[in-house]
Formats: C-alpha cells, structure tokens, sequence
C-alpha cells in the first residue's frame, strides 16, 4: 500500500519542474524601456492587475516606466515618493550634464527604505510579483526595485484554537510582516535571529526561521534547515504543510511538531531553545521540536499557582486518557466482566439498556459515528445556520434516540464525556488522534475485553516510545526519564525551581535564571 | 515478509471472534440463593413419608438426574430489572405492589446440575459474580454445611464475601420478601450487617470465605440467623455450628457474649438494673471491646483465662433519678455492675455452649494450638470430649467515659 503510494508519487516528480523561471537568469535588462516593459509584461501574461506608468522625468525628454502589481502596493507611496517625484523634480536627477543619473534618483530622489539594483529578469519578475515596483529608466541597463509593499490582511485578532483566559490574547495574521512584528516585540534581544528562505518553485513563499542564537542548539537549527532547503516543491501554503515535508515519520498520526497561532507561546518556545517557523500567507507557526508532555502544556498553566495549574494538567492528562479509552473501557467491562462493577451499577446499567437492540459494541461506534458528523458538520455549517448543530445535535440525536430505545442513555452519557474529553486536551492535532485511535481501541475491546485494551495501551506506550520529534523521543522528560525537566511535565513546577532550561532541548545556555531567581520575601 | 506476517496478526484479531462477549442486558444476575431440603420437612415429621409428593404441582421445577435422588430445592432470585426502575422512577411515586424480584426454584440432587437446568427455563445466562447472600435453611444446615457448600466454593464465578445466613424454617421465604425500602430481599441483607457496629446482637464477618477456612480448619464458629415475615426481615441470634454441622440457635444475649469473648464487638448496648433500686435501669453503649484468651494447663486439664476491657459512654437510665448522682463514686459503682453483669452472662453462655451443644465456638481450639501447642499434639484427638470439661474464668473490666449532657 505504502509503496505504491510511493511509486505513484515518484512517477509524477518530473513534471513540478515546469514551474521554473531560473532560465530567466540568462535574460539581463535592455537600455531601452519599451523592451523591458513589454518583455516583463508578456513574461507575466499581461495579467490586468500588473500597472504600467511610462512618464517624463523632470524636464528632461527621458522616458521612465513604474510597473507594480496594484494588490500589493501602497498606491499612495508610488504616486507621491516616486511617480510625483520624478516628474517634478529634475534637479535632483540629473548630473551636471543636464542626463538623467541612475545613482542620483536612487541615493537622492527616492525617499524609501529598500531600494536596489536589478539586472536580471527573475530577480525583477520576483520582486514584481512579491509587491516590489519597478522602476526602468530610459538608456541604462539596469533598473530599480523599490519596496513599497502594503498587503492588505486581516488585524491581529484572538485565538481561535488555543484561546486562554489570561495572558497576552494575540494571534498570528495572515501577514508575515505583521506576525514577525508579533515576536520581535516581545523578545528585544539582538540574538533573535530570523532567517528567511524561499520555498515553492510557484509560490516562493517568504519562510522565516526564527530562534534565539546562544540558546537553541547549532545541530538543531541546521538539521532543520537542511531539511527546509531539501523541501522541493512547486506550492507551499502554511507552514503545518511544510513541517509535513520535514517530519521524520510521515505516517504519524500524532503531531510530531507543534502547530500554534500565539507569539508567546513561540516567543516562550524560543527562549526554552526550540526553534520556530512562519510563512508568509498562513496565521500558523511551527515549533520544533516537540514531546508529547510539551503538548499537554497550556498558556493558562503558568498563570496560576503551581498547584492549581498541576492538577489542571494532571487532570488534562486523565482527559487524553478518557478520551482514547473511555467508550473501550465500557465496552469491556459491560461485555465481558460485568462483576468488576459495583452491583447497583450493573443494575442501573442493565435497567438502562433494556429494550436497545444492538449490543453495546454497535451502539458506540453509531454514538461515535454521529459524533464526528457533528463535529464536522459543526466546522462545515455557516454561522448563521451554526445553531441548528446544537439543536439538532444536542436534542435529536440525544434525547430523542434515547426515547426511541435505540441507544441507551448510559452510552450517551458515555460518548458525551468522552467528547467533552478529547476537547480538553490542549493541542488540536493531538485531540484529533486521540479521536482516531479511539476506535482501535473499541475494536480491542470487543474482541478481547480488557485483555485486547491493556494490548492496545502496550502497542501505544511502545509505538509512543519509538516516535521522534526531530530526533527527540517524543515521551521526553518522561522516558528517557530527566529528573530536572519533569518538573514541567506531569505537573508545573514552581517557576522559581526552573531555573535551568529543559536539558533534553540541549539549549546552548542552560541558565534561565539565577537560582534563587525569585524576589526575597519581606522579613518583618 | 515482515508485511504479510503484519497482516496476518492483524487478522488473528477478528478470528477471536468476540471471543466470550456477552451485553451486559443479557446476564441475570443472580443476587440471592436460598438452599432447602427436599422434600421439606416439617418439624416432627419424617421426611420420607413425604417421598412421593404430587408432581403436578411444580413440574417445571423437577428435573430428570443421571444419579442421585432430588434431596435439594435451590432458588435462585434474579432482579426484574425493568420492572424496578420504573417503580422507583416512575410515575407518582412507587407503591406498585407486586414484586421486582423474580425466584426460580429448582429441585435436585446437585448443585451444579440445578443451575444448568434453569438455563432451560430463563432466556438470560446465570451470573453469580454479583451474588450476595447464600441463606440456608437449618435443615440443610444441620444435616451439615460442607456437603452442600462445595459447588458455591469450587465454582470461579462466586465471590469470597458472599454473605451467609442461616434461615429458621424454610430459606426461600425470606427471598420471597419485598423489602419496603429496597427492591430486592438478597440486597437488603447484604447490607444489614453494616449496622453492627450500632448493635452486637448481629453477627458479622460471615462471608463464604471465612465460612470455608472455619470449616477447613475444624473451627467451630456461629452463622447469622435470619427470620422473615411478610415484608420484613430481621438477622439477631445465631446458629452455632460445629464440625460444620449446626447444632442449635444462640439467642441474641448469648450471640453478644460470643462477640464480646471472641474480641468481634463492633459496639452494642448493655442493660443492668440499678444497683440497690427496685426499679431502675442504668444504659451503657459500649464504644470499645477488647478480649484476650490465656490458656494454661492444671492437672491436665486446660483453663482459660478470659480478660475482657469495655470501654463505653452512659447513654441511658430509666425510671430512677440521677440528677446530680454520677459523681466519681456513682460511676465506680456502675461499672462494677457492669462488670458484673458481662461477667455472668458470658458464663452462662460458655456454660449452655459447653453443656448443651458442645460447640466451641469461642475457638479456643485456635488459641490451644497456638499458645500451648505441646499440650494440644497429646489432646488433639480428644479435643470434642475435653471441650466441656475445661475450666473458662471471666474477668470484665468497665470503664465509662462519657455521661452525655444530663448530670
């Protein structure tokens, strides 16, 4: 199955290569403008969208030509820096010779930030198509691409998926330039690093690396942009897509990198030396590498008491367990060993499900049926129509099924906590796995009872063992066990006892804070 | 390879074929046992002028036997589960009359045969893992427990705490009980015993377990009595069996007494008169009972000493006037007629025990075995005739603590 998967894929590898524009290396720019426009604008199929402003500079007769992508500028910056600019001032332009200097409008004229020198087409085409204008003066061989870039997006806004109740309540946007904005606020320290990579034979989105230089590990930051740059692809969209290319077990279905649409979480990541990831176009960031514990953990946990914030996260952990287990656990001990229960149970059970017709197997996995279509259809339905989910979900399939005897109310009972469950678990691709093997995990049930679920657990625990996030065992700090950094596993320690970096994250600088990195208490 | 080899573990999987899966709507759970002779003997009659009883009148509960004569009538009671729910949830409040408990009699010569056979007449599968309490009739009991018990011990589905009662007449009468507050009779049981630390004129720790090792171990030992009318069921007294045979009721007095000496006292009440009044009646609750059994040998023949510590609160005097009384000197008092009075019925209990039944229920036995084991390899064989000749010494010692609001 597998291999032919692969030989289906590998069959079809020649044809990305289309995409390509490398060949237009070879082509330099012309002195004459009406060539290049014309040139740029048959390369870019004279799409409509892509403006073309031939005008006068000054009061010379030479003839200059702006060409932009209107999407993706600021019309504002090219009418008055530029376009006005150049029509009304020629003293500024010109040489003492009265010509036009290409040097002079780009050190004297153009009051913007990035400016420079293209020669070839696929650097101009790139810049074009990126937002960059154009700017091509008659009589020289080279022109300019200057950025007055303005994509238009959404504002910053709250998170969807990982909401909190306290702390900062930021999510990352669609843009880029907004998102790194996002992080740089938050950590003021010059050995924040960003490195940008371009990736996508088409789309050639902007990809940022993000780490701390001095704390996340060399090995690591290497080993991930090799694989980054090994990546050949003719699209990339978001950057969950990109981990995907880069991840060790592509078969996993448990997220082997953490996907997240906060800044403090990558900020807090960052500084623990994992390394981050971001794309232009896509509001979700990529945090390398990642264990299953880091998964567990939530922004609310350090915002409360230690204590509370370790039951909380112990209390998480009971979920994932539900979560995978709970319609099993039922399914055995109703089946196969009813005299684990306490007698009244058994009888409340048994006066529950008389009258249901099928056996309790069948009954979950219709339960379980009907709860994926919800929560699908839940994702699918537009806002407006959004209540009838609830409605139809909550009622019909609730309480009408149970009055009409076709499941029995104790399922219902079982199947909501395990839903409610699986939604407590904090990371959203984790939650959807635990919804997945759920189902083995009925299947156990039925045929082996509580025997076929403690096999289930034992190929879990050993199938957990051998995954590897980035070459971390992705049950780290709990096995390999690491005394130090279990103190932010199974439970949140004390900020004041974390003093050093998690070990397993081989950080470069193991000191978080002083050792005794709280305030002293007042002595009176 | 290693594909195939996948593959063909995966399909391992439904070849176990849901393997002993039953919906847990499908089991009747069996809650009570009531065991009785067969044909039922009435007191003064001989069974065998009852041998050939009517068959027409309970067909469907005779069954055809390989070997052996149908000596047993077993009754199981499974719970009308549906039936249950509904009064108890039901509408304007339960008062259904009729019962929610459904007792199937079966009669025949074994135990394991007469709960297959009812396989044929219910369409749910046995269960016994819920089981709560075994009643045995005294005829069955004193004809002896252990030819009957073997099956409810061998079989893996029946637990250790079942709980035993022994029934004075017929058992199935007292499954045959609604109890007012609870659905089924076998439940209700089950739960009386947690009242013995308000009362000692229950006995406790009798489950099927304890019940085994006792009988293993040639112990004698005292099984709760159990008694029923209509609608109500009371467990006070108890049968005292002896080589796992029963040999005679202990009244509730007497069954306190054993407690108290056989150091089982959870708690209970002791009543005395008032020491020098006509009519008055002074109320100890005993909070805390310790015994301790010392054995010695003079002339051999084997003594026990007999040391009982209660500790408990005043909780009560009736018909006479203690308003300012219980000073220190009062209280001494009483506690001497306490003492007194746990001295003399424990003796007359060890006494009726001795003489009449030749029970020891006490489990001195253990005590001899254990602390004089030199003594017990010489008498070991002539333990049931040296039983009534030993010599039991009682001591009491009483304290009260607590005199409650009332001075």
């Amino acid at each position: 199955m597998l291999s032919l998967l692969k030989k289906l894929a590998s069959s079809k590898k020649d044809r990305i290569y289309e995409g390509r524009t490398e060949h237009l290396k070879q082509f330099r720019l012309s002195a004459n403008i009406g060539d290049n426009t014309t040139r740029l604008l048959d390369i870019m199929n004279n799409s409509f969208d892509i403006k073309t402003r031939t005008f006068k500079i000054g009061r010379t007769n030479t003839r200059a030509a702006v060409i932009y992508i209107s999407e993706l500028v600021n019309d504002f910056i090219i009418n008055n820096n530029i376009i006005k600019s150049l029509i009304l001032e020629s003293t500024f332009v010109t040489d003492k010779n009265g010509k036009v200097d290409l040097d002079l409008i780009k050190d004297s004229m153009l009051s913007l930030a990035e400016v420079k020198e293209a020669e070839t087409f696929d650097e101009i085409v790139l810049g074009i198509m990126s937002g960059d204008t154009f700017l091509c003066i008659q009589g020289f061989a080279k022109g300019l691409l200057i950025s007055a870039r303005q994509y238009k997006g959404r504002t910053v806004g709250q998170p969807n998926l990982e909401p909190s109740v306290k702390g900062p309540q930021e999510a990352f946007v669609e843009m880029l330039s907004v998102n790194l904005g996002l992080i740089r606020r938050r950590i003021r320290d010059p050995n924040l690093t960003f490195e940008i990579h371009k990736l996508g034979r088409r789309t050639k989105a902007d990809v940022v690396l993000m780490y701390i230089k001095g704390i996340a590990h060399k090995d690591l930051i290497d080993k991930i942009r090799e694989k980054l740059l090994a990546i050949d692809i003719d699209r990339v969209t978001t950057a969950v897509e990109v981990s995907k290319l880069m991840i060790d077990k592509p078969n996993s279905i448990f997220p082997l990198v953490q996907v997240t649409e906060r800044p403090d979480r990558v900020v807090a990541a960052m500084n623990e030396g994992r390394v981050a990831m971001i794309i232009e176009g896509a509001p979700d960031g990529i945090i390398i590498p990642v264990t299953l514990p880091i998964l567990m953990q939530s922004p609310d946990d350090y915002f409360e008491s230690w204590l509370a914030a370790s039951v909380i996260r112990i209390t998480r952990y009971v979920c994932f367990f539900i979560s995978i287990l709970f319609p099993a656990i039922y399914i055995s001990t109703t089946s196969f060993h009813p005299g684990m229960l306490p007698t009244r149970l058994v009888l409340s059970i048994t006066a529950s499900r008389t009258g249901v017709p099928f056996p309790a197997v069948l009954e979950a996995l219709l339960m379980e049926f009907t709860l994926e279509i919800l929560q699908e259809a839940g994702i699918r339905l537009p806002r407006v129509v959004g209540q009838t989910v609830s409605i139809v979900g909550g009622l019909v399939i609730g309480q009408a099924a149970v009055q009409a005897g076709v499941v029995s109310p104790i399922m219902v009972i079982v199947i909501s906590i395990t839903a409610l469950s699986s939604f407590a678990i904090p990371d959203y691709s984790l939650s959807m796995a635990s919804r997945i093997i759920r189902i083995p995990f009925i299947l156990l049930a039925v045929t082996f009872g509580s025997f076929g679920i403690a096999m289930g657990l034992l190929f879990l625990l050993a199938y957990f063992s051998s995954l590897k996030s980035f070459g971390l065992s992705y049950l780290t700090p709990v096995a390999p066990f690491r005394p130090r950094d279990s103190r932010d596993a199974l439970i949140r320690g004390p900020l004041w006892s974390m003093h050093r970096r998690p070990e397993f994250l081989r950080p470069e600088d193991t000191q978080r804070q002083a050792p005794t990195g709280r305030s002293k208490p007042n002595e009176s | 390879m290693k594909r195939l080899l996948l593959v063909l573990v995966i399909l391992i999987i439904p070849l176990a074929g849901c393997w002993d899966r039953v919906d847990i709507d499908m089991r009747g759970y069996v809650l009570g046992i009531a065991l009785d002779a067969y044909p039922p003997n009435p007191i003064g009659q001989n069974s065998s002028e009852f041998e050939a009883s009517p068959e027409e009148e309970e067909p469907l509960e005779r069954m055809e036997t390989h070997a052996g004569k149908p000596k047993y009538a077993m009754t199981v009671q499974l719970p009308m589960v549906k039936r249950a729910q509904n009064a108890s949830s039901g509408q304007m409040g339960g008062g259904s009359e009729g019962s929610s408990t459904w007792e199937i009699t079966q009669i025949g010569s074994s135990f394991m045969c007469m709960n297959r056979e009812m396989a044929t007449r219910t369409n749910l599968l046995m269960y016994y893992e819920h089981l709560q309490v075994i009643i045995i009739s005294d005829e069955i009991a004193k004809q002896g427990l252990e030819k009957v018990m073997d099956f409810f011990v061998r079989d893996p589905e029946m637990r250790r705490r079942v709980k035993i009662y022994i029934s004075k007449g017929e058992a199935k009468r007292i499954l045959d009980v609604i109890p007012r507050i609870e659905d089924y009779a076998s439940m209700y049981l089950s739960l009386l015993p947690l009242n013995a630390k308000k009362t000692s004129r229950m006995a406790t720790d009798t489950d099927l377990g304890e019940m085994i090792i006792n009988i293993h171990s040639g112990l004698d030992f005292v099984l709760p009595k159990v008694e029923a009318i209509k609608d109500e069921i009371k467990s006070s007294g108890g049968a005292a069996i002896k080589n796992g045979k029963m040999v005679g009721w202990l009244t509730e007095i007497e069954l306190e007494a054993v407690k108290l000496m056989r150091n089982l006292y959870r708690g209970g009440v002791l009543t005395i008169k008032t020491p020098g009044e006509e009519e008055g009646l002074n109320v100890l609750e005993i909070t805390k009972a310790k015994s301790t059994i010392k054995p010695s040998v003079k002339n051999n023949v084997p003594h026990f000493d007999i040391r009982i510590k209660v500790e408990g609160n005043y909780a009560e005097d009736v018909n006479i006037h203690t308003h300012g009384q219980l000073d220190m000197e009062y209280i001494k008092k009483l506690e001497k007629a306490f003492k007194k009075e746990i001295e003399t019925f424990c003796a007359q209990t060890i006494k009726r025990m001795q003489e009449e039944y030749g029970a020891d229920v006490l489990q001195l036995k253990k005590v001899l075995q254990t602390k004089t084991p030199a003594y017990w390899k010489k008498i070991a064989d002539h333990w049931d005739e040296i039983y009534p000749e030993a010599s039991i010494s009682i001591t009491a010692d009483v304290t009260v603590r607590l005199l409650g609001l009332e001075t």
